[in-house]
């Protein structure tokens, strides 16, 4: 989600998202270069939250082959999105997504998207409050949540969120460009702690089994008997190749699939820019993933759990090894690794907070954007309080994506369909509308049939999104082609009428001066 | 001095992934690497940010 999307976006993003051009497309002159969104992609893709997901993978049972592979296959799939979805989009029109949703959809549906935005982006941030507190939990030595934990276990864990929860909210109601600044020097040094975190736990692998790696081969061997070995741990979402493949398409889907980078991408020059993406992906959603689920495999292995049989004694008897960065990046790299946790969460946790009190204020424009900010950290550190929201990471990562999907097809569906079916648009626009009916038909319906999907019909939350995307294009097509035929018809009548009516004054004119 | 920085600064970055890799080579202990990345650590993070730019006034408008 990152992002983390999600992973979430860093700080780095104000450079190229700034607050300039905001009801106007982006001029020539205020394009940017390549160079620009590597870095800028590479940076918000390294978060906190790479560090629960990783572990998180490890409790789905992935195998080597099937992480590796579906982490390959998945990040191209999200490069990708960006590159054919979003970028050709962006780079044509050159809006904001909420200036490019206002005239699809109207000013209604731009506050609703802010106010769905705005909830999940605290949920996210609520996440890295919470792994930044496992950071601060290792040196307090009080007791931290547990993978059952749902609710706060100790006076103090909640002390620990809550004074972690205030100081991100207060930096990023009074200096967030601070934050941006400091976020953008830490970032190269995190990526390569993340990195740091791999090589050894890759140590501890071959010290405990005794394993020979002088090959690819044989750190393969490794991979597939020691670290990802396949077993799964009881009451966790049990992972294949293709829950991995989706998870990494669509852990940032609200970016790239439901356009959000449209305000981002923007700003490239080219189109083909948007591979730059690739940085972010290969970097924090494989190289990091990878890592911190390696710092966690070593637990299970440490503790024995490599068979079927030892994991569901280990899960009836309690003592799964809880997936905490803290205590697993203090194990790996000491005091650095503890600060890095404690960056990573924090410099995260401070942009999205700091974005969810713009879409708030957006919603209450009267009420100033620090008291928003005040507000919006508040309810994220009431969220980080909850361990069972970072421990369910994966499915609220889909569920983010999928919540976001509709209006990512729509605005696809209103670029490049509707006009070829003689449709116009930017239809709230066009009709002086502040609310449509097919967006948030579409949007809604899609929703509701998603969670249909997942509830009822056997499909995993991680794969909806797919089918839910043809969904939400197929239901903005009908529903537009109705909403818009009314409105012709309805404009013809309204001539006809006027017609008649002008005929009929024309004629009793004709008839009072003859 | 600015480009001096930008070494120092860049040295930091090699020396955070290198002992990593000496210590999977079984070139230095776990507590001298720890030790060591925590001093990395601390100089990046002393000669980065003066030559990083800080662009900006923060605001809580």
């Amino acid at each position: 989600m990152s992002n983390a999307n999600y992973s979430a976006p860093a700080a780095a993003k104000p450079a190229v998202g700034g607050g300039e051009y905001e009801r106007s497309p982006v001029p020539e002159k205020a394009r940017l270069g390549f160079k620009s969104f590597i870095g800028m992609y590479a940076g918000e893709h390294t978060a906190g939250t790479e560090l629960m997901i990783g572990p998180l993978f490890v409790l789905a049972g992935v195998a080597a082959f099937d992480v590796v592979v579906g982490l390959l296959i998945g990040n191209l799939l999200a490069v990708l999105s960006w590159l054919l979805l979003t970028a050709p989009i962006a780079t044509r029109v050159r809006l904001t997504l909420y200036c490019h949703l206002e005239k699809i959809a109207g000013r209604y549906t731009v506050i609703l998207y802010n106010l769905a935005n705005g909830l999940a982006f605290c949920f996210l941030a609520g996440a890295m409050i919470t792994v930044s507190a496992t950071a601060v939990g290792v040196w307090f030595g009080f007791p931290l949540p547990t993978l059952a934990d749902l609710l706060p276990n100790s006076l103090g864990w909640v002390l620990s969120v809550i004074g972690v929860g205030i100081v991100i909210t207060l930096v990023a109601a009074y200096g967030y460009r601070f934050v941006s600044w400091f976020a953008n020097i830490a970032a190269p040094w995190m990526v390569l702690m993340f990195l740091g975190f791999g090589i050894v736990s890759l140590k501890w692998f071959i010290d405990a089994t005794g394993a020979e790696a002088s090959s690819a081969s044989d750190l393969w061997m490794l991979a597939e008997t020691a670290i990802w070995t396949g077993v799964e741990v009881p009451g966790q979402p049990s992972f294949s190749i293709w829950h991995v493949i989706f998870f990494a398409w669509f852990a940032n889907m609200a970016m790239h699939v439901g356009m959000a980078d449209l305000t981002i991408l923007r700003f490239a020059r080219k189109s083909w820019y948007s591979i730059a993406s690739a940085a972010g992906m290969y970097v924090g959603h494989f190289m990091a993933w990878l890592s911190a689920s390696m710092l966690f495999a070593f637990q299970m292995y440490e503790a024995g759990l490599t068979s079927d049989t030892a994991v569901i004694a280990a899960s009836e008897a309690g003592q799964i090894p809880n997936p905490l960065p803290g205590p697993l990046a203090d194990q790996a790299l000491g005091v650095a690794g503890l600060i890095c946790v404690i960056i990573a969460g924090w410099t995260t946790a401070n942009p999205t907070i700091y974005r969810a009190g713009l879409a708030f204020q957006a919603i209450i424009p009267t009420v100033s954007r620090f008291k928003v900010t005040i507000g919006t950290g508040l309810l994220t550190t009431f969220v980080a309080l909850f361990p069972g929201v970072a421990m369910q990471l994966l499915g609220f990562v889909a569920l983010y994506g999928l919540l976001l999907m509709p209006i990512g097809a729509v605005i696809f569906i209103d670029y490049w369909v509707l006009p070829r079916l003689g449709l116009k648009s930017f239809y709230a626009e066009h009709a002086g509308h502040k609310f449509t009916v097919p967006v948030i038909g579409t949007w809604l319906i899609t929703l509701v049939i998603c969670l249909f999907m997942a509830k009822f019909a056997g499909i995993e939350i991680f794969f909806v999104a797919l089918p839910g995307w043809f969904i939400a294009a197929a239901l903005f097509i009908v529903l537009s082609f109705i909403t818009q035929r009314q409105r012709t018809e309805q404009g013809d009548r309204s001539s006809v009428k006027a017609g008649r009516s002008t005929g009929m004054a024309s004629s009793v004119s004709t008839q009072e001066s003859t | 001095m600015r480009s001096l920085l930008q070494i120092i600064s860049l040295s930091m970055l090699i020396l955070t992934v290198m002992f990593p890799l000496l210590y999977l080579f079984d070139a230095v202990n776990e507590s001298t690497m720890k030790g060591a990345i925590l001093a990395v650590t601390v100089v990046w993070f002393v000669a980065t940010p003066l030559w990083m730019k800080w662009e900006g006034q923060d605001s809580a408008d």
